[in-house]
């Protein structure tokens, strides 16, 4: 074991991968000088610029260049800087990465990877801030992943390099700095496998991403009023982990699913319907506002889907009977 | 602001003195200003269809 940081995780997984296979190279921005936040640092150096690229300002480009080349057979792995940023090469990813293996019957595969630090980091105001998993779940021919620790930083992006299709690859940017121990040997993290991090009883409470760790702190402010919480980290939201999701469910009569996106139309809706549909027991999801996320702290306060308020949506929740 | 590493990783080039002095004070007169009111953050979003704050939800 080892311990290292999430960002540290994840640019030794890329390494790692580099390493092995010839065929996986990375692209983008900034990531001759280690990359904007430091995740490419010393990589350049090692593999040189032909391996570790760096890219004009395009983002359409980028991603245009990547599904291309992966077509031709290598491994490309983008790196969009900003989820936000990554919307000016949506085209290229929904409408050419995602189709072409249903379009050419198969003749093709797309095993490309796209980076997007996702999510709020203080004061980055509207468009740096987002968190828009749901649009790409949306999408059929793209997995999402979506790991809260540096342990899944590093198993899970091995795992999407390794994925025949295309990944998106969504971090975390407030967890850069989160440590965490690591096995020296890389652990499998299956795609489409849920981590439980906390057993219970009363109430199973769903989260993925930065916002696990604010769950884990409202099981632990539950726990201290006697109330039983069975925690899972999605990390991978397609495909997800329905089968331990709805087992959880089952046992405990209640789902709650809390995430920091918007709540309209977030991923916590397709989770919360499933189990609704599927068990028939109470369900209820926090995320944000539908509001842009604020510059100015006591503003971007409003929108947190922090541990204080999954607790009081817990609560909530259990004020009602266990069967609708 | 300290710990952030974004605008260092970005900078191409120095400022001159008096465009570092112009944004220092800027950043001077902003620290001093009061925090504003976080019911702001649920204003200036759309006419039609804008989130509501839900009852309660304010801090402090």
């Amino acid at each position: 074991m080892a311990e290292m940081t999430y960002l540290e995780a994840g640019a030794l997984a890329l390494a790692e991968a580099m390493r092995a296979d010839p065929r996986v190279w990375a692209l983008g921005e900034d990531l001759g000088r280690g990359g904007v936040f430091g995740q490419y640092k010393g990589l350049q150096a090692e593999f040189g610029p032909e391996r570790i690229v760096d890219t004009p300002i395009s983002e359409a480009a980028i991603m245009a260049v990547a599904t291309g080349a992966a077509m031709l057979g290598t491994r490309p792995v983008v790196e969009m800087r900003f989820a936000d940023f990554a919307l000016c090469a949506i085209d290229e990813l929904v409408n050419q990465a995602a189709k072409a293996r249903y379009m050419f019957g198969g003749q093709t595969r797309v095993p490309l990877v796209v980076r997007e630090p996702m999510g709020r980091w203080r004061s980055s105001a509207a468009q740096h801030s987002q968190s828009l998993e749901a649009w790409y779940v949306h999408v059929p021919g793209l997995v999402v992943l979506a790991p809260a620790t540096p342990a899944d930083n590093r198993a899970l992006l091995r795992a999407a390099i390794a994925c025949d299709d295309p990944v998106v690859y969504l971090e975390h940017k407030n967890l850069w700095p989160f440590p965490g121990e690591v096995p020296d040997e890389p652990e499998p993290a299956p795609i489409g496998k849920a981590r439980r991090v906390r057993e219970g009883s009363d109430l199973t409470l769903v989260a993925w991403s930065a916002t696990v760790h604010e769950a884990a702190r409202a099981a632990e402010l539950l726990a201290r009023e006697g109330i039983s919480v069975e925690l899972f980290d999605l990390r991978s939201l397609w495909p997800w982990d329905r089968e331990a999701v709805l087992g959880s469910a089952a046992r405990t009569g209640r789902l709650l699913v809390a995430h920091e996106a918007v709540q309209v139309g977030g991923f916590g809706a397709e989770v919360a319907a499933t189990v609704a549909e599927e068990l028939g027991v109470p369900v209820a999801r926090i995320g944000a506002p539908r509001l842009p996320v604020p510059y100015s702290p006591p503003l971007e306060a409003e929108l947190e889907v922090d541990a204080a308020r999954i607790a009081a949506a817990a609560r909530r929740l259990l004020e009602r009977p266990r069967r609708a | 602001m300290a710990e952030r590493t974004y605008l260092d990783w970005n900078a191409t080039a120095p400022l001159r003195p008096e465009a570092r002095a112009a944004i220092a004070e800027v950043a001077r007169a902003a620290r001093a200003a009061p925090w504003p009111d976080p019911a702001l953050a649920w204003t200036d979003v759309q006419d039609l269809g804008a989130e509501l704050r839900p009852e309660g939800s304010a801090r402090g």
